[in-house]
């Protein structure tokens, strides 16, 4: 319950807010459900996802992964982080011109 | 076998056979490829401005184009920043201090905000007489609000504490789509670059991809040990990124449905907060709970630099829609932009 929530970053949160706001007890028991907890319905709903969702078109990470690569190695060019040539005309940075107007 | 243990078993007998379809495209690994790859060189970023104003924690910070962005605060305050000048275009007072989340439409008309007040408040920029109302209240969680982001002026994609995400229609203040199906609150959500699907982190330790028109989940990724705090996409729009309290970022590929890389550190032990990929999806930066944020090569899993220069933790992160500058939010009240 409570350990839970603080050892998660939404605990962090909350326990910031606690100090001085009144939660409610819903959020004091916002624990991870297990499977166990949930009704026939939700239950239900959970396998009918998991149905759809095998059934998705797997690709082979021998094709993914190099067109994933090429893409961010072509894209690196443009990267102001990892290309200096463009932020030579860097917005945040005052130029050495004073402007009077 | 009552009906109950018969779709348990059901379950565990699909996510069996989930894992082996997985397993049966991995025919490469990430690292495999990249064996031959060099490490980028050191990046070192520098803080270019400080953006001061808040009076408490930042909690939330969005770009809305390359050069205005808005922070949420403990302080009750929403402030819409040139980030060029340091000015406060908008200083936007909430009825609710307990803020969680902010969001810029991608129009720059309108800005969105949530927290422990468990809705959604919109407000519009761009009213007839020059003030900031609110536009529109979107309530029905009942759970806080964790994360908030616009597909457009009319449509805005929820993440909460009540383990739901939910599409909007802002005129109406109705809900579209109700996505459900994580076990554990929704922390962080992340819109695809195509607007087609979205992606939701959460405290069930695990990452969801939902079609935003159909309302289906397409996709689940685990692996995580802890809660995911922090989720993106990887800029092409075919791999998500995560950061999870168990001090790791993850990065999943779409395609083949799974985990592609850990990026973590025997000597980094605390939570990921928040993270943002540059430009080109080389690098990811990560904010962390040590109030620093580490900058990762995507491919080689290796860090290559650090933002330091924030005396509490990052809370929130951002890089500009043109790559050319990062936004840092922190606990110490000060918002940094770097490049």
């Amino acid at each position: 319950m409570l350990h839970n929530l603080k050892h998660s970053y939404s605990g962090y949160l909350l326990e910031d807010f606690k100090q001085s706001f009144h939660f409610t007890s819903k959020l004091l028991n916002s624990d991870l459900i297990t499977m166990d907890e949930l009704d026939e319905t939700q239950l239900k709903n959970h396998v009918d996802s998991l149905k759809q969702q095998l059934k998705f078109n797997r690709e082979k990470t021998s094709v993914s992964i190099p067109e994933l690569i090429k893409w961010t190695e072509e894209k690196m060019n443009e990267d102001p982080f990892l290309n200096p040539d463009i932020l030579k005309d860097n917005p945040w940075v005052e130029s050495s011109k004073c402007v009077i107007t | 076998m009552g009906e109950m243990e018969q779709l348990r078993k059901e379950a565990e007998s699909l996510k069996d056979e989930i894992t082996a379809a997985r397993k049966a495209v991995q025919d490469l690994t990430l690292q495999d490829h990249v064996a031959g790859t060099a490490v980028v060189g050191r990046v070192q970023l520098k803080t270019r401005k400080t953006l001061r104003g808040h009076l408490s924690k930042i909690y939330a910070v969005h770009w809305g184009d390359s050069k205005l962005c808005v922070s949420a605060s403990q302080d009750g305050k929403l402030i819409v920043w040139d980030s060029y000048t340091t000015n406060k275009v908008h200083a936007i007072p909430l009825k609710s201090s307990w803020v969680m989340t902010c969001a810029y439409a991608p129009s720059g008309n309108m800005v969105a905000c949530g927290g422990l007040d468990n809705m959604c408040s919109i407000y519009n920029l761009k009213g007839k007489d020059g003030n900031v109302k609110v536009m529109r209240e979107l309530a029905a969680h009942t759970g806080y609000l964790s994360c908030c982001r616009f597909l457009n002026d009319n449509e805005i994609i929820t993440s909460s504490g009540d383990c739901t995400c939910v599409l909007w229609d802002i005129e109406t203040g109705s809900q579209k789509t109700v996505f459900a199906g994580h076990l554990g609150d929704c922390m962080s959500l992340g819109v695809a670059p195509d607007f087609n699907t979205f992606i939701s982190g959460a405290c069930d330790f695990t990452a969801k991809l939902w079609d935003i028109r159909d309302g289906q989940c397409r996709q689940t990724f685990g692996g995580h040990e802890s809660d995911i705090n922090a989720i993106g996409f990887f800029p092409n729009g075919n791999a998500v990124i995560t950061g999870s309290d168990d001090a790791s970022c993850k990065l999943y590929d779409l395609r083949s449905d799974q985990e592609l890389i850990t990026y973590q550190d025997s000597g980094i032990m605390c939570g990921v907060t928040s993270l943002a990929p540059s430009l080109s999806g080389r690098l990811i930066l990560a904010g962390y709970d040590d109030f620093n944020c580490n900058i990762w090569d995507s491919l080689k899993a290796e860090r290559v630099g650090v933002l330091s220069g924030h005396d509490n933790r990052v809370s929130c992160i951002g890089v500009t829609p043109d790559g050319m500058a990062c936004c840092t939010g922190s606990w110490d009240s000060f918002l940094k932009i770097w490049n």
